[in-house]
Formats: structure tokens, C-alpha cells, sequence
């Protein structure tokens, strides 16, 4: 399941997603932590992550703060208070888009039927 | 998880400068990513590994991702001063703004032409300039350890907070420029009746009040958080 056009599409709700549980993550991080819960079988791209995660703080939906970390600075990336009202949304809009691609793949489906 | 030996630290060094990245705020977040990833694998497999990261890290895509950060730090900083703005003609800073006016108004039937020039527009511009000067300062001070990693004879390594609150801090320079100075080359100011220059004083001296004081605000909440 490694279509990249799929994850794409996600990539929005896969950061905000991970940073309501994990409160404040950098960008590697984020890698990783999506690489060990899909089993290496989703693996963001740094071409991707990164002006995602940039657009995301341009509209206010995250924060940055820079930490000092051995020799090095870090910038760790947490959700706003609208970014947390965020992640409810896109998190029912990308439940809504499974259960409809469920009943496109699989017809006879009841239509009715909640995933 | 290794700790990095020096030399394969000035190699990642080597390998990022050659982007020509000149943003603190990416060039830390590379170098961040770059040390992150090689930690994890042994030191047989280092240069393997750097390779790896430079064919992901191009020089199209750093100096892409450079160009898109740049528009979105210039997108956040015009939203927060916006938001800001709209925060002086609301309760309870209303009555800040009011009392601005009422004062400005008061002053500009008391002050002479000259005496108007330079509290009007003299004092917020001085308040601009010293404050365009202590933004530098205070970058320079913050970014001392990315320029030293990275700065080279023909990459200069700067914020890019810095350089738009700058450019935003600036405009009313502008405004020095456009409505005393041209009005002057052009004889305009013979023309314009008394009561026209009161009223355009007192409104552009607000306009610059409410830009510098807005602004101000912007650089305390994102100097928290940015190389600024």
C-alpha cells in the first residue's frame, strides 16, 4: 500500500494526527514514528514533509519552538489551539472518504452502513 | 543511536553548504535531519548514507523548499500583523486607539508645520530605525551558530523572519518618501489647503503608529519561536 499519491492526500492529517498524540515531534521524528506504526510499509518523504509541515505553521495551525540539542538546534513542531480543532475535521473527513471508497470498492454494501 | 565523530560532522557540513541554502531556519532543520537519520546507522555505512540524504536533499528541492518557506513566513507574519491590527478597533483596545487619535488631533492644531514633521513622522520613524537596527543585532545573535557551520564567501547565511519583518518594518519609509518629500519637488504642498495637511498628518502619522506598534507585536510572539 506505498502510493504515494495516496499518502499525499494524507499528509495533512497524518501530521496533525500524530502531533494530537505525541505533543510536540521534529520532522525526522515524524518519519519514523510513521515508518514503525505502518511496519515500513508508509514512508514519508522528506520532499513532502517538509512544506507540509511549513504550509501548516503559515496557516496557524502549528506552532514551532527551536531547542538546543546536543550542539545543534532543534525545531519542534506542536498543534495551535486551531490546529487542534483541525485535526477533528480532517480526521471526519478522511473517515467519511474510507467509508465511501469501502462502498465503491464493495457495492453490495448496505449504503447505510457505518465503518 | 552513535554519537557523530568530528569528521563525519564536517562532511554533513561540507554536504549542506554545497546546496547554497542561505535560510537559518532550513539550513537548521537539515543539518537536524541530516545528523538525526546518520546516528542510527554504524560508521561503515556512513558515507553510503550521506549519499543517500544528498540525493533526497537536492539542490532544485532545498533551494524549492527555501522559496515556499520563505513566501509562508511572509504569509504568517502579514496574518499575525493583521490579526493584530484588527485587534486595536476592538474592545478593549479601542480605547488606546481613540485616545491616539484624540491626542493626535489635539497636536496638530498646537504644532507648526516643521514641529509637526518631526513628531508626526520623525518620532515613529526613529522608533522604526532603532528598532530595524536591534532586529538585526538580535538575528546576528541568534543565528551565530548556523552562519559559523555555514556561512562561505559566496553563501551568506540570514533569517528569513529577519529579513521580512525588515522588508514589513520599512514601509513606512516609504511613506517619508511619498508624502512629505514628493509634495515638496512637485510644489504640492503650496496648493493643499491647512485644514487637508492637518487631516493627512494626523492620518498617516496613525497609519505609522498602528504599523509599528502592530509589527512590534508580531516580532515579541514570533521571536519566541524563530531565529529573530
Amino acid at each position: 500500500m506505498s502510493n504515494s499519491n495516496l499518502i499525499k492526500g494524507s499528509l495533512q492529517t497524518i501530521i496533525l494526527k500524530l502531533l494530537e498524540e505525541n505533543d510536540k515531534m521534529y520532522g525526522y521524528e515524524m518519519t519514523q514514528k510513521v515508518k514503525e506504526l505502518t511496519a515500513g510499509e508508509i514512508k514519508i518523504t522528506e520532499g513532502a514533509l517538509y512544506p507540509a509541515l511549513h504550509k501548516l505553521e503559515a496557516e496557524g495551525l502549528l506552532t514551532t519552538e527551536v531547542q538546543q540539542v546536543d550542539n545543534r538546534v532543534r525545531k519542534y513542531y506542536s498543534l495551535t489551539k486551531s490546529g487542534k480543532k483541525e485535526v477533528s475535521t480532517k480526521m471526519a473527513e478522511l473517515q467519511a472518504f474510507v467509508e465511501n471508497m469501502q462502498r465503491i470498492i464493495n457495492p453490495n454494501i448496505n449504503p447505510s452502513l457505518k465503518f | 543511536m552513535r554519537e557523530l565523530s568530528n569528521n563525519e560532522l564536517v562532511q554533513i557540513e561540507n554536504s549542506i553548504q554545497k546546496k547554497g541554502v542561505q535560510t537559518a531556519e532550513l539550513l537548521a532543520e537539515i543539518y537536524d535531519h541530516y545528523i538525526s537519520h546518520l546516528e542510527n546507522f554504524p560508521e561503515g555505512n556512513f558515507i553510503e548514507q550521506l549519499e543517500a540524504l544528498d540525493q533526497k536533499w537536492t539542490y532544485s528541492y532545498c533551494h524549492k523548499l527555501q522559496h515556499d518557506l520563505s513566501k509562508n513566513i511572509n504569509k504568517s507574519i502579514r496574518t499575525l500583523q493583521w490579526a493584530l491590527i484588527k485587534s486595536y478597533f476592538t474592545w478593549p483596545r479601542m480605547v488606546f486607539t481613540l485616545t491616539l487619535i484624540g491626542i493626535l488631533t489635539i497636536l496638530v492644531d498646537m504644532l507648526a508645520w516643521k514641529m509637526q514633521v518631526l513628531v508626526f513622522f520623525g518620532i515613529p520613524l526613529v522608533f522604526i530605525a532603532v528598532f530595524m537596527v536591534f532586529i538585526l543585532v538580535r538575528t546576528r545573535m541568534k543565528t551565530k551558530q548556523i552562519r559559523k557551520l555555514f556561512n562561505t564567501p559566496y553563501s551568506k547565511v540570514s533569517s528569513s523572519y529577519s529579513s521580512h519583518f525588515l522588508i514589513h518594518l520599512a514601509i513606512p519609509l516609504n511613506f517619508f518618501n511619498l508624502f512629505l518629500n514628493l509634495p515638496r519637488v512637485f510644489g504640492l504642498h503650496q496648493i493643499i489647503p491647512d485644514y487637508l495637511i492637518n487631516f493627512l498628518s494626523v492620518t498617516f502619522c496613525f497609519i505609522i503608529v498602528l504599523h509599528s506598534l502592530s509589527i512590534s507585536e508580531a516580532w515579541k510572539i514570533k521571536s519566541k519561536t524563530a531565529f529573530i
